[in-house]
């Protein structure tokens, strides 16, 4: 089988010699894991010695703790503040320096170890089963799918909404709304119902590498039976996976929706009837934004629409915050890690009515942190904010 | 050699005192205290074993520093006190002893805003607390490079390098205040203003003994530091030189205490050579030998004035500007000078030390680190050391006169001048050291050469600096006391004595 993505700890060797060389420790600024846990074994320069340790053989991988495996939330800020990546285009995961990428090493070799945290374990044996990491039961999928009167063949174009649609509320919610527009639009696509499943990307996060392949190689095969040339993708973290980790998509077009929408209204056909009067804030997903550059397209798309008058965070674009979903953030609760109530603080110093998200994870979330700091402030998805003003 | 010197019972009386989520004993976490950003880990093959603390606590209160500081007493236990370990001054553990990590206390505690006093715990990152007085109309004016990850605390434990110090001087005269917790674990508050003399005779200024002390006489928990209104607006202008005699005069000049109200930052550099290739694309003309950039600030009739006055030094000294020049002297000041942040600065000259030398740039491998030596010189005899300098410098690279250190290392930076106290300069000289090749014959060569470097700047009446440079731990004792004088080094130690009398606090260094 073929190995997707698969970096080993020698093989990245070089980057985390080069971290150790310079420790500026200038990637410590903005990781919400070491800003939260403030021990310096979480932070993107600890793990590169931490991980040249293991090379030396000065200790195992079993010696690591749950923090140290687990608290990066692959948000990537250590690489966009990291001396070592300044000026040379190092765009490859084995050449860029980077915390993130020295977690996901880490947490392979923990799953190769045999032992994992259990919700790790539990939501990977979920996806090994149903195709997604909840549990969800295919055919409620199907269902979903049918009930929206989607078609589930014969057209090149595909709308990937993830395996947390439909069995995570505000996902569903987001997705319907991205349906919702796309139909509206007149834009003809399919969705794959039961047969599309996890792309990998929790399964990459978590460490599980022979499940991730397996993922690969059952998509690859799912587009390719399916004649698919144009997958959009509602979740940021699928859309990365299949750009940056899939590393043969054999031509097929990968987008994430907010290009389509913005594509759709900066060529005329979404035009908006109905201002929205918001005072809004755009939320940057760490797997769009820093991961992607896909930065100007959501925010395009919220100047457009009539009545929204948007906002900037201090901390925003390639320097916005994480909102602790990335990573395994989502399924372990880690004691003392509350990134995404920083991040509401944050939103909230800008006195807005909305933040707008273009990620699910973000906007689960995000929705738990303003109801903990009991915050009016509503958390919507891109796609719905256009839904309310165009359909 | 892994073996604890800690014993379980000692940590465990940590625990009880401040908490067991404040204590760290699993080795992955120690070894992240084995190496900060400063060089001295360059010298060491076995760096990871000899700089292993056997404990790290991260205390989130002064009570807490207390009883670590008791139970360290107690039990004779040394104590590394660790900021944000951007610095070069000694930050790295030790076996057998116990690294305090200051990082949880991070309150801003006041911001007396009719005193332009601010005052935060010792982990307060200085990025924060720049924020902080920004979103409110201030400015800090204590503003190291390295901003992102410094901390207050080690701002004052270092007397750090701050960015305007032509117009506020160091760390140490920002900071107006402290609170220390003493080796026998008592706390005491010490500073200027407030109800300490501002400007008496009542009682001595005990501040400044623990102002630069690296942690050797107590623990810093608080910093009460000066700040000041927002400038309305910023000027950066430069010119270029012909000569290298030209551009530092004109630099001289423009630093004079007259004018460094409006003067905040004057550098004169030579560095451009090898990094605007790079950043824009083009060759640096092979016959300007100097570059002079200067950054006004203030209000606009005191800018606007001092702008042509700026000019005409500049202009006396044969400086010039070209417009192809333009982009070149853009870049310097939108870059270096007004300062946006670390993205814009650090992060530039030391991901250049990544590229120029090492192989990542071609094949995306090995980077070099930088070493900043930064020794302070007196205006009157720059120019001259300048010249010995270069000289010295050319031994590094010349391939006879050290065989083994041409090999590994490269000179970055050929000094770039910059003021620090009044009527000194810091002489940032980088050297780009490429460790994956040092070995024991190169490491050996440093040293020599090193103390070749020391020599010849006491000779021109300088000062070697660990604020911003670095002295090889190796060296010091040997070279405090060339610098300070025999008979001042034993007033050190007899003062080290009384307040430390069994030598816990970071007794790696120093004496």
């Amino acid at each position: 089988m073929k190995k997707y993505g698969v970096l080993s700890l020698k093989e990245y060797e070089k980057q985390l010699e080069n971290c150790v060389s310079c420790y500026c420790g200038l990637c410590n600024k903005n990781c919400p894991a070491y800003t939260e846990l403030k021990d310096a074994a979480v932070s993107p320069r600890g793990l590169s010695e931490v991980a040249l340790a293991i090379i030396q053989g000065k200790y195992e991988i079993s010696e690591l703790s749950n923090e140290i495996l687990y608290s990066c939330t692959g948000c990537r800020a250590c690489e966009w503040y990291c001396t070592e990546n300044i000026f040379i285009d190092v765009k490859t995961r084995k050449t860029r320096v980077s915390g993130a990428t020295v977690t996901e090493i880490l947490r392979s070799m923990k799953v190769e170890s045999g032992t994992i945290h259990p919700k790790v374990r539990d939501a990977l044996n979920n996806i090994a089963k149903y195709g997604n990491p909840y549990g969800g039961l295919p055919k409620s999928k199907d269902d979903w799918v049918s009930n929206l009167g989607i078609k589930t063949d014969n057209i090149d174009t595909i709308l990937y909404v993830g395996s947390l649609v439909p069995y995570e509320d505000s996902a569903k919610i987001m997705a319907e709304a991205v349906i919702e527009v796309m139909k509206k639009a007149q834009i003809k696509f399919a969705m794959l119902g039961s047969e599309e499943m996890d792309s990998g990307t929790s399964a990459r996060v978590m460490g599980e590498e022979g499940l991730f392949e397996e993922m690969v190689e059952y998509n690859l095969e799912v587009f390719k039976r399916n004649k698919i040339k144009h997958i959009i993708c509602i979740s940021p973290h699928d859309y990365d996976t299949f750009i940056n980790y899939y590393e043969d998509m054999a031509g097929i077009e990968i987008k994430h929706y907010t290009q389509i929408l913005w594509e759709l209204i900066d060529s005329g056909r979404i035009k908006f009837n109905k201002e929205l009067n918001k005072k809004i804030t755009y939320h940057d997903s760490c797997y769009l934004g820093r991961r992607n550059d896909i930065y100007d397209e959501p925010r395009k798309i919220l100047e457009s629409i009539p009545g929204i008058e948007l906002v900037e965070m201090e901390f925003s674009r390639g320097t916005a915050y994480c909102c602790g979903g990335g990573g395994t953030g989502l399924w372990i609760d880690l004691p003392k890690v509350d990134i995404d109530l920083k991040r509401a603080d944050q939103i909230n110093e800008v006195n807005v009515q909305c933040v707008a998200v273009a990620c699910s994870i973000c906007s689960i979330m995000l929705s738990a942190a303003m109801d903990s700091r009991d915050y009016d402030i509503e958390v919507i998805d891109i796609a719905q904010l256009v839904k309310e003003s165009y359909c | 050699m892994s073996k604890n010197l800690v014993s379980q019972e000692i940590i465990d009386e940590f625990s009880v005192a401040i908490g067991k989520e404040k204590v760290s004993i699993d080795k992955p976490t120690r070894t992240c205290y084995s190496i900060t950003h400063g060089p001295e880990f360059l010298l060491h093959d076995n760096y990871f074993d000899y700089f292993l603390p056997d404990a790290v606590l991260r205390p989130s209160c002064a009570e807490d520093v207390q009883n670590i500081v008791r139970i360290a007493g107690k039990c004779e236990i040394p104590l590394v006190p660790s900021g944000g370990r951007s610095g070069s001054s000694g930050a790295e553990g030790m076996r057998g002893g116990i690294v305090v990590d200051m990082c949880r206390m991070t309150k801003i505690l006041e911001l007396d805003e009719k005193n332009y006093r601010i005052t935060g715990e010792a982990g307060v990152r200085m990025v924060d607390l720049v924020s902080y007085l920004k979103k409110r109309g201030y400015m800090a004016i204590d503003w190291p490079a390295s901003d992102e990850i410094a901390t207050l605390g080690s701002r004052a434990a270092i007397n750090g390098y701050n960015w305007w110090e032509n117009r506020w001087g160091s760390a140490g005269t920002i900071i107006q205040g402290i609170e220390v917790v003493l080796p026998d674990g008592n706390i005491v508050q010490l500073g200027r203003g407030g109800n300490r003399p501002t400007k008496s005779a009542i009682g001595w200024n005990l501040m400044d003994l623990f102002i630069g002390s690296r942690g050797t006489l107590g623990i810093i928990t608080k910093v009460t530091e000066m700040f000041t209104d927002f400038p309305s607006i910023l000027v950066s202008r430069g010119a270029a030189f012909h000569t290298v005699k030209e551009g530092i005069e004109a630099y001289l000049d423009l630093k004079k205490s007259k004018y460094s109200n409006t003067v905040w930052r004057v550098v004169a550099s030579v560095s451009e050579h090898m990094s605007f290739p790079i950043t824009v694309g083009k060759s640096w003309p092979d016959e300007i030998a100097m570059m002079v950039n200067y950054d006004l600030y203030g209000e606009p009739s005191e800018v606007e004035g001092m702008v042509k006055c700026a000019q005409e030094i500049l202009k006396n000294h044969n400086g010039f500007t070209r417009p192809e020049m333009s982009e070149m002297v853009s870049w310097y000041s939108s870059h270096m000078s007004e300062w946006k942040g670390i993205k814009e600065g650090m992060n530039i000259e030391l991901g250049l030390a990544s590229h120029l030398f090492g192989d990542r740039i071609k094949t995306e491998g090995y980077s070099a680190r930088p070493v900043f030596l930064d020794p302070n010189i007196p205006d009157s005899s720059l120019l001259a050391y300048y010249s010995e300098l270069q000289k010295l410098l050319a031994t590094i690279e010349d391939g006879k006169t050290y065989p083994n250190l041409a090999e590994c290392v490269k000179v970055y930076d050929h000094g770039a001048i910059i003021p620090g106290v009044r009527g000194f300069n810091k002489m940032w000289v980088v050297l780009h050291v490429y460790r994956k090749s040092m070995n024991k014959e190169s490491r050996k060569e440093f040293i020599e050469w090193f103390k070749k470097h020391i020599e010849l700047i006491l000779r021109f009446g300088g000062a070697i600096s660990t604020t911003h440079g670095w002295l090889p731990r190796e060296l010091e004792v040997e070279f405090i006391k060339k610098i300070m004088g025999e008979k001042e080094y034993e007033l050190m130690k007899k003062i080290k004595n009384l307040i430390d009398p069994k030598n816990i606090m970071n007794p790696k260094i120093i004496f």
